[in-house]
């Protein structure tokens, strides 16, 4: 376990240190301690359940292990964190319609190798960030940089399956919208 | 947390680009310090000098000092018994919750089962509502612990094994030399008004084409390859997962990677593709590592600037 601790220590500690770093913190608590019960938490999310998560790691998914190991501590530290939010859009609802109104009926799909050079990719994010609301940002930040399955985000934010998979599809199109934008541009 | 997927949605490339860029982008946005600070690579005092010349305020500072100190020897070892009480407990229900599920569904178990204790001594007693492991003496339920983690995480590697239980030394791969078909042949027009560079093969996506890793003395262990794409100019890579398919391993350990162009799955455009040779167990998984491997890198990467026409 020792060697286990030491060799994955660095790369959860960073991810728990920036996160409490960027603000996400709470004023009254002793910030050693915060890191401490952090960093622990996340071992605890990747041996639980006989190391489940952890042995989940499959290099030929396309990750090496320390990348796996951050997306892991960068999701558990973000619920940790959301859970002791209250949800701003409990009493809203459901369906994305400011994101709808603003779409034409058509528009391509974009493959995915024509938005791959890093130009596109942050044109297209930037444009994400002044479009989404703060629901659409967290729902993008869930499904695609946390990579949670669709049931996760259903619990974490009170949707119903049919409304994630209709965020999706929107969202979808606004990718195609903001590629089409630029390249008019 | 509950259960977690990780696999993306198979038909959503476009938004798992993006996320990956937003990672990339906060990654890239981080205080290179205090990387190395939680890595042990920078001294805190001096981190702390650095961030304060780049204009961070002390507030700032000392909380980043708080979050980012490696943990001592004590925070270590007090992580490390918190896990195993933690894991331990969890391992016994998990043990108890697999125990009870119809044969043929039940889920993995720890690869190891802690050997049975001899009887207890008489005066021994337990409390039935505790961990299942109370009657391993401490030092052995560590030691159990550390090994059955140690294997989930580093499973044993066949190429250490001649199969007879022996185990055999690894063998440093040898420098491997990239032979390629050329590309189209350029036509008398395009070298006279000079509109192919020179370098990079010209495809069109019907095009046969063969790729030739080999030794340059024979390699008798086990290698594989491993692709990536790289759109041109750009330092975002694309797996090319078409690729190892289309891969033939002669024994001694040349590679040849031949087909059509088509079956490598890519759009018409200007690509480097980066070409990883080296032991299976070993082959980088990142575009990010292949881009800019490291010194020390157990494989080896050969590229060929491509542009794939219609």
């Amino acid at each position: 376990m020792q060697a286990l601790v030491s060799r994955l220590m660095p790369i959860i500690q960073t991810e728990v240190g920036f996160a409490l770093l960027r603000g996400a913190r709470i004023e009254s608590r002793d910030p050693r301690q915060e890191v401490r019960d952090f960093v622990q938490e996340v071992f605890v999310s990747l041996l639980t359940k006989g190391g489940k998560t952890l042995r989940a790691w499959d290099p030929e998914r396309g990750r090496s292990l320390d990348s796996y190991v951050r997306l892991i501590a960068r999701r558990q530290v973000a619920a940790i964190l959301r859970s002791g939010k209250k949800s701003p859009w409990a009493d809203r609802p459901v369906a994305g319609d400011e994101l709808e109104r603003e779409l034409p009926e058509t528009h391509g799909d974009v493959s995915a190798t024509k938005l791959e050079s890093i130009e596109e990719l942050d044109r297209v994010l930037e444009g994400l960030r002044a479009r989404l609301d703060e629901r659409g940002m967290l729902l993008f930040e869930m499904l695609y940089v946390e990579e949670r399955s669709v049931e996760e985000v259903m619990a974490a934010t009170e949707m119903t399956r049919d409304a994630v998979y209709a965020w999706r599809s929107r969202f979808r199109k606004l990718v195609a919208k903001l590629h089409d934008e630029r390249k008019s541009a | 947390m509950s259960e977690a997927s990780f696999e993306l949605d198979p038909v959503d490339p476009i938004g798992a680009a993006l996320g990956r860029r937003a990672v990339e982008r906060e990654l890239d946005e981080r205080e290179q310090e205090w990387q190395a600070v939680a890595r042990g690579e920078l001294d805190v005092d001096e981190a702390a000098k650095q961030r304060r010349a780049a204009g961070d305020d002390d507030a700032t500072i000392e909380r980043a000092i708080a979050y980012f100190r490696p943990f001592d020897e004590g925070e270590t070892e007090s992580l490390v018994d918190s896990l195993l009480a933690r894991v331990g407990e969890v391992a016994a229900e998990h043990k108890a919750e697999t125990e009870v599920e119809p044969e043929g569904q039940a889920e993995v178990v720890p690869l190891r089962r802690p050997d049975p204790a001899p009887a207890p001594a008489p005066e021994q007693k337990h409390d039935p509502g505790s961990s299942g492991f109370w009657w391993i003496p401490a030092g052995l339920l560590l030691a159990a612990a550390a090994a059955i983690v140690m294997w989930w995480v580093w499973p044993p590697s066949a190429e250490l094994s001649n199969g007879n239980g022996q185990q055999i030394a690894r063998a440093e791969l040898p420098a491997y030399v990239l032979e390629t078909d050329g590309g189209l042949k350029q036509l008398r027009s395009d070298s006279e008004s000079g509109s192919q560079e020179p370098g990079r093969h010209r495809y069109r996506r019907d095009t046969e084409f063969e790729w030739i890793l080999r030794p340059k003395i024979d390699e008798p262990g086990e290698v594989a390859v491993r692709g990536f794409a790289f759109v041109d100019g750009s330092s975002a890579g694309l797996p090319l997962a078409a690729l190892t398919k289309l891969a033939q391993i002669a024994p001694s350990g040349a590679v040849r990677i031949k087909g059509r162009i088509e079956q490598l799955d890519l759009e018409p455009g200007r690509y480097t593709i980066a070409l990883a040779v080296g032991r299976p167990a070993e082959l980088p998984s990142d575009a990010a590592d292949v881009h800019e491997p490291a010194a020390d890198a157990a494989w080896q990467v050969r590229r060929i600037d491509i542009d794939i026409e219609e």
